[in-house]
């Protein structure tokens, strides 16, 4: 029961909880003060009361006194009679000391049976008397202020002696009636006074409840609005003012917080959309973006291009000028491709030097080409990468939606696969995907896979082209060209597989194996007393950048055990031009090892011959293409004998390559060219038939 | 309320007083006429006051005088030595010639005529209470007087001779008593 009260005033509102209070306050202390006032009316009232009724019997014995003294009943009765003037007496007895009644006076319609002594009947005796005599002296001491009558006696003096009793019988229900009307007046007071009490404390309680329910108010807004910048205004400096203090304070603590939180929200959200070095989307965000352009795309009938581009040799600039030039190459390359793509335009950076476009509403191929093509020219101008002049080109691969592909890995695939053709034609280039293009890149895999085997299971083997004396026709040296003898595909030649070797790494191990090889055949030459053949390897561009050539040949010479000036190692132009710096340095480390150095395929390459003198070089190697037309065009004619006469004043030997007829053997020998190779004279053979012509000679 | 009702008591106690009778004396008629009126004579000094000076609150005496040789004065004996008013009642034989100095109550028992009248004539001025049996006592002059009517014992009490020694009486006594006139 006490438990429930207490959840329900736990439970009601804190306007009832004060008007509760004040209420029940005001009602005890009401109650109170009415009691008091009640009790004390009563207690007078009673208490007059009862000095009236004394009073009167006292007055009666005294007016009775004669009669008694002198017997007179009569008399008495007769004084008596006076009483009737008072309506609340029932009735009056004289009694002798014997306790038998002298006289009496009844009151006009008294019932006898409510009277004691009248139900004594008339002439009662004096023992009964006087137990109803003890009787009424025992209560008259006590009037019970709900009782219908009281009885009262007193005692009638004469001269200092008690000669009678006086007994007086009274009604109280006229006290009674008076009782409660001062009881209805004190109930009326009451109910006013609660009511008075109520109406104050509902403007009372408003002065306490009304700021805290202000307060919750302010706090369900804020939960509702989770406006955190709400804040409550304060009525007053006492506790509940605190309360608001400390409401806004949490409010404050709050705002700062979902700030704070909200700034590495955005930033987690950067990070998790954007690339941190390029500020680019990054593979997530370029992915959402490029699904909702599909969708949209496929709903409108627009064709999106997807280009993939890929930096030329950027691994070429992290080995040589080091990740952190690398990183600020990706850096301007994102900031010019912004530059060069509309708004509407997404490029995004997946990593390395990978990055992703695509254009909404292309219209056509051809616009996508002219995008393409925009692309490319921004690498015309070179980088300025912490003082270097880098140039970097790229290369592109670009496919259509929805023609090459439904989804997006499938656009990003077949773009991946355009720009390694761009790559493969001879890169800086885009291409656009066509499905055949997926069956060669299956292709090309294939072959890759079978490479990584080639080795160990000795499909590679390496064949040898005589080179000779212009004048005196003497075998001079060989080149070692390698062949892969596939087993399905039958004989395929270095530049289809070279490529793919230098894409999956296992050149390394390639490069390894020719110069092993075409040095311990150099070697039996040479110990068979051939002494002066020697033998020219091709070092792939890979090879010379990435590996450590002159070390691989230190150790390949000492294998071996051959003279360093029986082997020639031969490089393009080219592969010294992308990284001089680093070429150069690899061609004097090769240089002091005692070996030679030959420029294949030269006048091909960069027109620029300052690297000539620049490079310990010893040989140079006329492209074929110069000797094929030299007959024909009297422009090659006037290169190679440039070319030749160029050579000899830098005192460089000249070979050259591809020398098929007679004729060109002549303008050669014209123009004073020394060593000549070509299927005119000796066609590449397996090392025992070069044996035999060595035999022969 | 209650006392104011009884201020107006006094005026009713008169009307009352007109139509007194004392019946209930005469059952003690056949016990002692003499004694009956000798204890009225005793009720009777309960209900009167004498001035200070002819009783003094400290006196330890009351003196009642009897005059005459009658059976009234005989029946006083039966109050020598009684307690009134805190004192003792002494009881003194007086001569009718003798004055009635130091007598609160005089009692004349069948005295002639001009004995009655002297001892009125000497007690004149002073405070005593004076008592007789012989018809029309109080109308010549003396206070109580005893009467028989219809077999009872009853008193008559002039107010005048009253006045006249000094005694005031209660009114609770006059109520019962019949009043008289003095006779010119």
């Amino acid at each position: 029961m006490k438990c429930r009260f207490t959840k329900y005033f736990a439970n009601i509102s804190i306007r009832r909880k004060l008007m509760l209070l004040i209420m029940m306050t005001c009602g005890v202390v009401l109650l109170a003060t009415t009691l008091v006032f009640v009790i004390k009316d009563t207690n007078s009232i009673i208490s007059k009361q009862r000095k009236d009724l004394l009073s009167l019997a006292g007055i009666l014995g005294q007016n009775v006194s004669a009669s008694l003294t002198f017997n007179d009943p009569q008399s008495a009765v007769e004084t008596m009679s006076s009483l009737k003037v008072k309506s609340d007496i029932q009735a009056a007895y004289i009694l002798k000391n014997d306790a038998t009644i002298f006289s009496r006076y009844l009151a006009k319609d008294v019932p006898a049976d409510k009277l004691l002594f009248e139900q004594l009947g008339p002439n009662p005796d004096s023992a009964a008397c006087k137990k109803l005599l003890i009787k009424v002296q025992s209560q008259s001491n006590l009037i019970y202020p709900f009782s219908d009558q009281v009885a009262l006696e007193a005692p009638i003096l004469l001269d200092g002696q008690n000669i009678g009793t006086v007994v007086l019988f009274a009604d109280m229900r006229e006290l009674r009636g008076r009782l409660f009307s001062s009881l209805l007046t004190a109930a009326v007071v009451f109910s006013v006074a609660a009511i008075v009490a109520y109406l104050l404390s509902m403007r009372v309680q408003r002065i306490i409840s009304e700021p805290i329910l202000e307060l919750a108010d302010a706090m369900r807004r804020v939960s509702e609005t989770k406006d955190f910048s709400l804040r409550a205004d304060k009525r007053s400096d006492d506790e509940v003012g605190l309360l608001y203090d400390g409401f806004n304070e949490m409010l404050q603590e709050i705002e700062e917080r979902n700030l704070v939180l909200r700034q590495r929200q955005d930033h987690l959200l950067e990070l998790a959309h954007f690339d941190t070095l390029t500020r680019l989307p990054n593979r997530v965000l370029f992915y959402d973006r490029l699904q909702q352009a599909m969708n949209l795309a496929l709903r409108t009938d627009q064709i999106i291009s997807v280009m993939f581009l890929d930096l030329d040799s950027f691994k070429d600039i992290n080995d040589t000028l080091g990740h952190r030039t690398g990183d600020l190459l990706l850096q301007q390359v994102a900031d010019r491709m912004e530059l060069v793509l509309r708004d509407c335009d997404t490029v995004a950076r997946l990593g390395g030097d990978e990055f992703t476009i695509f254009n909404q509403n292309i219209v056509s191929a051809n616009n996508a080409c002219a995008v393409a093509q925009k692309l490319l020219d921004m690498f015309e101008i070179p980088f300025c990468l912490e003082g270097h002049q880098v140039y970097v080109t790229g290369s592109i691969g670009v496919t259509l939606y929805p023609v090459d592909g439904v989804s997006i890995d499938e656009m990003l695939m077949n773009a991946d696969i355009a720009m390694y053709h761009a790559k493969g034609d001879g890169k800086n280039g885009y291409r656009l995907y066509n499905s055949e293009m997926n069956q060669q890149t299956s292709d090309r895999l294939a072959l890759q896979h079978d490479l990584r085997k080639a080795l160990d299971l000795q499909q590679l083997f390496l064949m040898y082209q005589p080179k000779f004396d212009a004048f005196s026709g003497i075998m001079t040296g060989v080149e070692a060209l390698i062949r892969w003898q596939h087993p399905e595909r039958g004989l395929i030649p270095p530049d289809r597989f070279i490529p793919l070797a230098e894409e999956s790494g296992s050149i390394a191990a390639i490069t390894e194996w020719v110069l092993n090889t075409a040095c311990r055949q150099a070697k039996t030459w040479y110990d068979t007393g051939r002494s002066s053949i020697n033998v020219a390897v091709n070092l792939s561009a890979y090879s010379l950048k990435r590996n450590n050539v002159p070390a691989m040949v230190q150790k390949t010479l000492c294998a071996t055990g051959l003279p360093p000036e029986l082997l020639e190692l031969e490089l393009t132009e080219s592969m010294l031009i992308e990284n001089n710096q680093h070429a150069e340095e690899t061609l004097h480390d090769l240089k002091m090892l005692g070996v030679s150095i030959a420029i294949d395929d030269f006048g091909t390459g960069y027109s620029s011959l300052s690297y000539l003198h620049r490079f310990p070089i010893d040989a140079l190697k006329i492209d074929r293409s110069f000797i094929w037309n030299m007959n024909r065009s009297e422009n090659d004619l006037a290169i190679v004998a440039a070319i030749i006469a160029m050579a000899r004043s830098l005192k460089l030997q000249v070979i050259a390559e591809g020398v098929e007829t007679e004729e060109q053997l002549a303008a050669l020998k014209k123009c004073g060219c020394e060593t000549i190779q070509g299927y005119l004279l000796g066609k590449p053979a397996m090392a025992e038939d070069v044996t035999a012509l060595l035999d022969r000679m | 309320m209650i006392r104011a009702a009884f201020t107006h008591i006094p005026s009713l106690w008169l009307l009352v007083l007109l139509c007194l009778s004392v019946s209930a004396l005469s059952a003690h008629a056949e016990t002692g006429e003499y004694q009956v009126k000798a204890a009225m004579v005793y009720n009777m000094i309960r209900f009167m006051d004498w001035p200070e000076d002819a009783l003094p609150a400290t006196a330890s005496q009351l003196t009642i005088c009897v005059a005459g040789t009658g059976p009234l004065g005989a029946g006083m004996g039966g109050l020598q030595g009684k307690l009134v008013k805190g004192k003792i009642i002494a009881l003194r034989q007086l001569e009718p010639t003798a004055g009635t100095t130091g007598c609160q109550v005089l009692v004349m028992s069948d005295l002639d005529k001009p004995a009655t009248n002297r001892l009125l004539e000497k007690s004149r001025s002073s405070a005593v209470l004076t008592v007789a049996d012989s018809a029309g006592f109080a109308r010549s002059g003396g206070v109580v007087g005893f009467v028989l009517s219809d077999g009872k014992v009853r008193f008559e009490v002039n107010q005048v001779a009253a006045q006249r020694h000094k005694i005031r009486i209660s009114a609770q006594l006059l109520k019962l008593a019949r009043i008289v006139q003095e006779a010119p």
